[in-house]
């Protein structure tokens, strides 16, 4: 179902630029909308399977714990879907994961006040978030090389600083940050809830987010069009630096501990989550609900695997091939999109 | 666009600057010489080099400390700063390719724990027909041609420790998790220890093994995921300090300590203090100070030639014979509640 086909009729060339936008933007819609409701149906179904297998699946106590692994993670992927909107990504959180968790924890273990303390664990991020930008749009560097320089960087940092070896602090101030709990709930959790339903409202209405699309489907039309499209990346990445750090930090109070060789592999997590959710590597597609749902089913086939008791050695094997079918199915259903799209152009009906 | 470019290669410069000057006595790649300040010379003219692997996690820290004395009691030029090679993950390739790069560096003796029986065999072949012994430490190798002998704990025997420890805490009655790496050798067999013990008593019912990824954070949340699993769990053991920690996590954020028992291993401060405060029951842990001291002591036999098996100022190795045992196990010690504070006070805590 496409809206705003033209029905043939004489229309002035300006009506056809803004009806093609209207088109064009309805069938992403649609496609998006269907990646979403294909994720809630897998989860859904994954759930109602685990549940059948386990009885300790369907718990408060085991959503809870699951809870806290995915706000720490579905701060930094709201960046990450972000960024990959635009058509870029960055593979340096899980150092700045690393390096935000040990400014943290040494500074709360130095006796600073918790709340400064994280304050200065965030403007560490944002920092290496802002080294990451202005290389990759001042410099023009790749940021695939980019960001891979400061991941090795920081944590390479963290690894001489700390000696490899893990700071432990666990004070009620400390610990409080991840483990409080409204009703039994998560704090972390209804916050990340929170920010998740704000920003994606504002990613499908507020105009400065929606020019993330345009940057991403087109980068030379953007800039045509007036949008500061190094200016946007930049905030981007100081924003993705800052959200890593959150994650770093609450991480490290929920671990009562910092860890420098901890959350290795957590950037490969997040962007797989953003390409399950709708995402595309090239940019221009994805939603941040969509990026939730994906991540949301990272978690569960994780925590499913445990629940089952499959042999260690083949919980890599099976997760690859969920990602696979996940990303198919995606495939398949945007295919499907395209082939109407084709046969209503074969009809003679004009989408222009 | 000029200016970008000239930006671009300050930028550039600034950074290989700030590495030198950063780095400048904490390479781990190329020895200085250290012999400034020593009035006496070293009794073994080259460097003595100590390659592991995964070298950033605090493990191998004991080792390092008994590398270190045994070195200074022997007047031996060793130091961690200096000597200790190895790559960042578990990659057998990058350590035989190390093997390899210190033999054509000319190094007098070289010290590893092998990352599996296999993957350096060849290289440590070839620093032995170069005439540099090599010893291994943690476990032996799959051709013992290629070495003069190994000192360390049965892995094996380590779960056979720890397992006999666990059964007899829950009076052999009861469902066991198991966090480990499944892959890495030392685990596998630590695991396969564990396992084989346990499964002997018929009220035990061991799970599947869950794998931690040598990560904190994703331990923590499958043994979580096993606690919610398995109600009625009563053992969570630990391969590894991280296995160890991240059991203990999970536990306490379960609010379930005092009701399952955790056995970790080896001895980080992390563990030491779950062990104080109760959430963990004990940890078996290697004696990775005298292991490595004794490697030490080994070389230097070797090099100095000074054992006389055959007889009375004929030497071992000149003439053909292993000085050394091939095998030297080194054992294992239980640290619970009623030694830990001894552990703690040696960390300086």
């Amino acid at each position: 179902m496409v809206e705003g086909i033209s029905d043939g009729g004489k229309m002035s060339g300006r009506d056809d630029i803004v009806n093609k936008q209207k088109t064009t933007g309805a069938i992403t819609r649609t496609m998006m909308q269907q990646t979403e409701f294909v994720l809630i149906i897998l989860i859904v179904i994954m759930c109602i399977l685990l549940n059948s297998i386990n009885e300790g699946f369907f718990t408060a106590a085991n959503f809870r714990s699951m809870s806290r692994g995915f706000a720490i993670e579905g701060f930094i992927v709201i960046g990450m879907c972000f960024l990959l909107i635009t058509g870029v990504f960055d593979i340096s959180v899980a150092s700045v994961m690393a390096v935000s968790g040990y400014v943290f924890t040494s500074f709360a273990m130095a006796g600073v006040n918790t709340w400064i303390a994280l304050l200065l664990a965030l403007v560490s991020g944002g920092l290496v978030g802002l080294c990451n930008g202005l290389i990759i749009t001042k410099l023009k560097v790749n940021p695939f090389i980019t960001t891979l320089a400061t991941m090795t960087i920081c944590r390479g940092l963290v690894l001489a600083i700390s000696q490899g070896n893990p700071i432990r602090l666990s004070t009620p101030e400390f610990n409080a940050f991840s483990a409080a709990e409204i009703k039994g709930v998560p704090v972390m959790f209804i916050v990340l809830v929170i920010v998740l339903i704000v920003l994606d409202l504002m990613l499908r209405k507020v105009r400065w987010f929606r020019q993330l699309y345009f940057i991403g489907g087109n980068e030379n039309s953007a800039e045509l069009t007036g949008i500061n499209v190094m200016r946007m990346r930049l905030i981007l990445y100081i924003i993705i630096g800052t959200l890593a750090a959150l994650g770093g930090a609450l991480s490290s109070s929920r671990l009562s501990a910092s860890v420098p060789t901890a959350y290795v592999g957590t950037e490969m997590k997040l962007m797989v989550a953003c390409v399950i959710g709708g995402c595309s590597l090239n940019g221009g597609r994805g939603t941040l609900f969509g990026a939730a749902l994906g991540l949301a089913f990272l978690f569960l086939l994780d925590n499913g695997m445990v629940m089952m008791g499959i042999d260690i050695y083949w919980f890599q094997g099976i997760l690859g091939v969920f990602l696979i079918a996940v990303v198919l199915i995606n495939t398949f259903s945007s295919t499907s999109v395209e082939k109407s799209q084709s046969r209503a152009r074969e009809k003679g009906i004009r989408l222009s | 666009m000029n200016k970008r470019k000239v930006l671009a290669l300050l930028l550039a410069l600034a950074m290989v600057l700030a590495v030198f000057t950063a780095c400048g006595g904490t390479e781990t790649e190329e020895p200085v010489s250290s012999g400034g300040g020593e009035s006496v010379a070293p009794t073994i003219d080259g460097e003595i080099a100590y390659v592991s692997y995964y070298t950033t996690i605090p493990y191998w820290n004991d080792g390092l400390r008994g590398l270190e004395a045994a070195a200074e009691d022997l007047g031996i030029d060793f130091d961690r700063t200096k000597n200790f090679y190895g790559p960042t993950d578990g990659s057998g390739a990058d350590q035989a390719r190390i093997i390899d790069e210190l033999v054509a560096k000319g190094v007098k003796g070289i010290i590893v724990s092998p990352i599996d029986g296999d993957a350096i065999l060849g290289a440590c072949e070839n620093a032995m027909n170069n005439g540099i012994p090599v010893i291994t430490v943690i476990s032996g190798m799959n051709d013992t041609s290629t070495y003069y002998g190994e000192l360390g704990a049965s892995n094996y025997n380590v779960g056979v420790t720890g397992g006999t420890y666990a059964a007899d805490l829950i009076g052999g009655q009861g469902k066991v998790g198991i966090l480990t790496i499944p892959g890495v050798p030392v685990h596998d067999q630590r695991a396969q220890g564990y396992v084989e013990t346990l499964e002997s008593y018929p009220g035990i019912e061991v799970l599947p093994l869950v794998n931690t990824d040598a990560d904190p954070a994703k331990g923590q949340e499958r043994a979580a995921a096993l606690i919610q699993a398995n109600p009625d769990l009563k053992v969570l053991i630990g391969t590894d300090s991280v296995g160890g920690a991240a059991a203990a996590r999970a536990v306490k954020e379960a609010g379930k300590v005092g009701e399952i028992v955790v056995i970790g291993m080896d001895r980080d401060e992390d563990l030491l203090g779950y062990i104080k405060e109760g959430t963990v029951t004990a940890s078996v842990a290697s004696k990775s100070f005298s292991t490595k001291y004794m490697a030490m002591q080994y070389m230097y036999w070797i090099l100095t030639d000074t054992m006389e098996d055959i007889g009375p100022g004929v030497t071992d190795v000149a003439n053909g014979i292993p000085p050394i045992p091939l095998v030297t196990d080194t054992g294992t010690m239980v640290i619970d509640s009623s030694n830990v504070d001894l552990f703690l006070d040696a960390l300086g805590k």
